[in-house]
This record gives C-alpha cells, structure tokens and sequence, in this order.
C-alpha cells in the first residue's frame, strides 16, 4: 500500500525582518552573522497563535477537498512547542475552525522540533494500518517563538510557521518509502521552553546532539535499507533546518563520515542536492516543529525534477529525538505544490523596520502562555493588519474570554 | 601516543579546514573559537582529529571542554 503526503502547504506569517538588522539592532557581534546564512525571518503579531498559524496553513488544503474527502478525515494530529492550555488540544480549535467531521481523533503532541515528523509518521502508520480503508489524516506543525527571547544568537533566526499535511493512500507530494527510517534518541537537556516566557538551552550543545543524531540516525537507516550510498540512493536532501548554516555543516560532516570527501566536492554536492531545500528557510528562519517541512516544500518548488526523485529526510528535535527517512517526490508533486503559491505567500509579508519589531514583540509578550480575559488591540499593528490579513480571509485571534479562546475571519 | 602527540594532529586538522591559521598560533591555551573556527567547523576538527586517532565518542560530550589543550587531554583519556 502506497502512503506519505497527499498535499501540504506552509503558512509564514504576516511580518518579516531582516536577520542583520536584528543583528545590528541588538549590538550582536556580525562576524557570527554568515555562518548562519539566514536572510529574513517571519514575525507574527498578536492577532496569532499556534491555533490561527495552524488553521491559515490547512484551510487551502481543506478548501480544495471535495466534500466527501473531507469527511474522511479522521485524525487531526497537530504537533507544538507553542501550545496554548496543558490539557486542551490545539487540535480542538483547529478541527473546529476547519469544519471537519465529528467523527475524528484530535490530538496534539511535542517532541520540540521533531513533533511534524512524530505526527507524519504516526498518521501514516494509521493510514497503512487499513484500521479505516480511504481515511485521511491531518498533521499540523505549528510553532511560534517566544517573544520575550530578547538579545541572544538564537533571536535572529527564531520565527513563526506552519505547515499542513494531508497524509493519506494517495501520496501525491511524498511517496515514504515506509519502514525505511531510522531514529535515534536519548535525554539530553540542550534547549527547551521550561517557561512561558523563555526559549532557552545550550546552543553549542544542541548542534552537536544534532551532528550524533544525524550520524547515529542515518546509521541506523542503512541498518534498516539494503545498498544505501549516500550519494547514490538519495536525489537530495532536507533537514531540519534551525538555520541554513546548521544544515551546511550537517552535510558536510555526514559526507565526510561517509565518503571521506572534504573540499570543493563538498561544496557542489551541498549546491546541488540540499541548497534547494533551504531557499524557503531562509527567508522564514526557524519554525521549529514545521521545520523540516518547510525544507520539503522549498525543495520540491526550487529543484529541477523531471523524474522520481528519491529524497532523504532527517528530523531532530531537542531533548532528543531524531529520524532519518526517505520517500519519493515527482513531477506531480511539483505541480500539486505549486497550486498553493508559498513564495507569494512569502512575497505579501508587511516589511517590519528595526523599531517596530520591537514594539510588536512587546507587545506579543503580553499574550504569553495562560492568559484568562483579554482582548486583542488591532490598532497596535493596524499596519501589519490592513497590509497582509484585512480582507484576506486568514483567521485571527480575537479575544480569550475564561480562557476560552475566540477567532474570526479577517 | 602522548598529549604532544595528539597536539600535532589536531593542528593538523585545524589547518585544513582553517588554512589561514599557523601551526604557532595553536597551542594548549587557545580556543579554537578565538582562531576563527566556528561551531561547526570546530566539531569537524574533531571528528577529524578522532578518525585519525582511530577512536568514536559521541560529539555531544565534548560540549563542556574550553580550550584546545582539554580537547586534547579529553582525546588522549579515551586512546
């Protein structure tokens, strides 16, 4: 049976900075500044949390099904780091504002940056398990980074992002190559959000429980897979991507490990196989659980693929836990995603100014975790408002009445 | 193989991928942060250093070690 991604789309949020103007902004030290080879990074406001970045990714999606598909949907995933109440579900507020049949499971999970790929996987396995012959399932990533992580390396690349998923028999984006994967995981305490208002952690040792994951990972995939060569089996490569010069040094160190190459070899191997993949992150930054999915569609838009193409995946999340898989994207796939316009989604972002990010975090830091009765300012970002929601028919958050959150249509 | 020994090959590899470094510039004292190297180009000097000396440890413990010289010592305890 035939399983992976049926449709996916990305949505990046309605503002963006420069990551050197954050640099420059924040006095941070710009020698630092190319190695992470970030250009912009997606901001979000008030109106927006995990809940209206999830539902503004999938509402395309939903849109584009006909009834009776979208009544098959019978599992609504949503993966976060960025939730919004210890026991409520993202995921209720998603089905609901997606209209999606009652009869569904509804679910939200976390594993950091690996919660897109726990979620993928877990619904694919409901999907092979024929438990529900032509059910769909729906994963959503959806993070938002902590407004108050003010003044650290991390601030220039933590953003916003979503990303949607239908996962289904009908795998038209990205065919798994199912059971072909490999994990490895332990505990380690390298970044984490152990407050509402912080993102925090060791970034040294984050990237490198991300270098022995991909190696030990990937390790464990050709445990797995017969005649796997890295350079031949896999067409390209997408990773998680907490900034592109992450993924960089990530090749490089596992084409060393596995080839023993070093060079300028190295370099035209990174440009042709994993540099597509990158094209969107850089100009969104890091969207955490969505991450790699956001490399997936980047890929899929910016390479050539005139063919099946055999893509190899690798997914970490701090804490940890870590997958390498793979799957097949084709031409179909390439004009299936380009129905959703990603760039232009991109492209339609208001142009924020040094100042007014800062004012927007501040004000994104009165709507941290745990707020009871509050309603949203719209006249504060009235600029970012009328410039990419009014009119659009994105979903908003409102107000929080008793904790109960309430959304509208902009 | 002693600690002097080691020395050499991790500057070896440090020059490799750092080509515009000196073999006097690295020493015990230095961190390879304050040559130039950054977070993963220090990890590749690693990885480097340890193919050559024939031995795995998991990248993760080398998180806490501040200059070259403890790099060094930390490579010559697990020979």
């Amino acid at each position: 049976m035939r399983v992976g991604i049926e449709s996916i789309n990305f949505y990046g949020g309605p503002a963006v900075i420069s990551a050197r103007s954050i640099f420059e902004g924040r006095g941070l030290d710009l020698s630092r500044f190319d190695n992470l080879m970030m250009d912009r990074k997606s901001v979000g406001v008030a109106c927006e949390d995990a809940v209206t970045g999830g539902v503004n990714a999938a509402k395309p999606i939903i849109d584009a099904l006909s009834e009776e598909d979208k009544n098959r949907i019978e599992l609504v995933i949503t993966a976060s780091e960025s939730g919004v109440d210890f026991g409520k579900s993202l995921s209720t507020y998603i089905h609901d504002y997606l209209g999606l049949s009652r009869h569904c499971r509804l679910f939200e999970l976390k594993q950091a940056c690996y919660g897109g790929t726990a979620g993928l996987h877990m619904a694919a396995c409901f999907i092979a398990s024929g438990a529900s012959p032509g059910a769909k399932a729906l994963v959503i990533a959806t993070d938002v980074a902590r407004a108050a992580a003010k003044s650290t390396y991390g601030e220039p690349t933590q953003a916003v992002g979503a990303v949607a998923m239908l996962i289904s028999a009908n795998p038209e984006i990205l065919e798994l190559d199912f059971g072909a994967t490999g994990h490895y995981s332990y505990e380690v305490m390298d970044t984490c959000r152990p407050l509402p208002e912080i993102e925090t952690g060791n970034p040294d040792l984050s990237l490198l429980s991300y270098l022995d994951c991909l190696e030990n990972a990937y390790k464990n995939y050709k445990e797995k897979v017969d005649g796997v060569h890295f350079q031949e089996t896999f067409d390209f490569l997408a990773f998680h991507t907490p900034f592109g010069g992450m993924v960089k040094g990530a090749h490089r160190k596992l084409i060393h490990e596995e080839l023993k190459l070093r060079g300028a070899v190295v370099q035209q191997d990174f440009d042709k196989r994993v540099a597509p993949s990158l094209t969107y992150g850089m100009q969104v930054g890091n969207v955490y659980s969505a991450a790699l999915y956001l490399s997936l569609c980047s890929l899929i838009d910016q390479a050539d693929i005139a063919d099946y193409r055999r893509v190899g995946l690798f997914s970490y999340g701090s804490g940890c836990s870590s997958e390498f898989y793979s799957g097949v994207i084709t031409p179909e796939s390439v004009r299936k995603l380009s129905t959703m316009n990603i760039q232009a989604g991109l492209d339609s972002r208001y142009e924020l100014s040094f100042e007014e990010y800062d004012d927007i975090l501040d004000q994104n830091v009165e709507w941290l975790f745990g707020i009871r009765d509050k309603k949203v300012d719209f006249s504060a970002f009235s600029r970012v408002y009328d410039h990419f929601f009014k009119g659009k028919g994105y979903l908003v958050l409102t107000e929080v009445d008793d904790f109960h959150r309430k959304y509208a249509w902009s | 193989m002693n600690k002097d020994q080691v020395l050499e090959i991790m500057k070896s590899k440090m020059i490799d991928i750092l080509p515009d470094l000196t073999a006097e510039q690295i020493h015990r004292e230095a961190s390879m942060k304050d040559l130039g190297a950054n977070s993963i180009d220090r990890f590749d000097i690693i990885s480097d250093t340890m193919d050559e000396l024939n031995i795995k440890i998991p990248l993760l413990q080398f998180g806490s070690l501040k200059n070259i010289g403890e790099v060094v010592d930390f490579l010559h305890e697990n020979l």
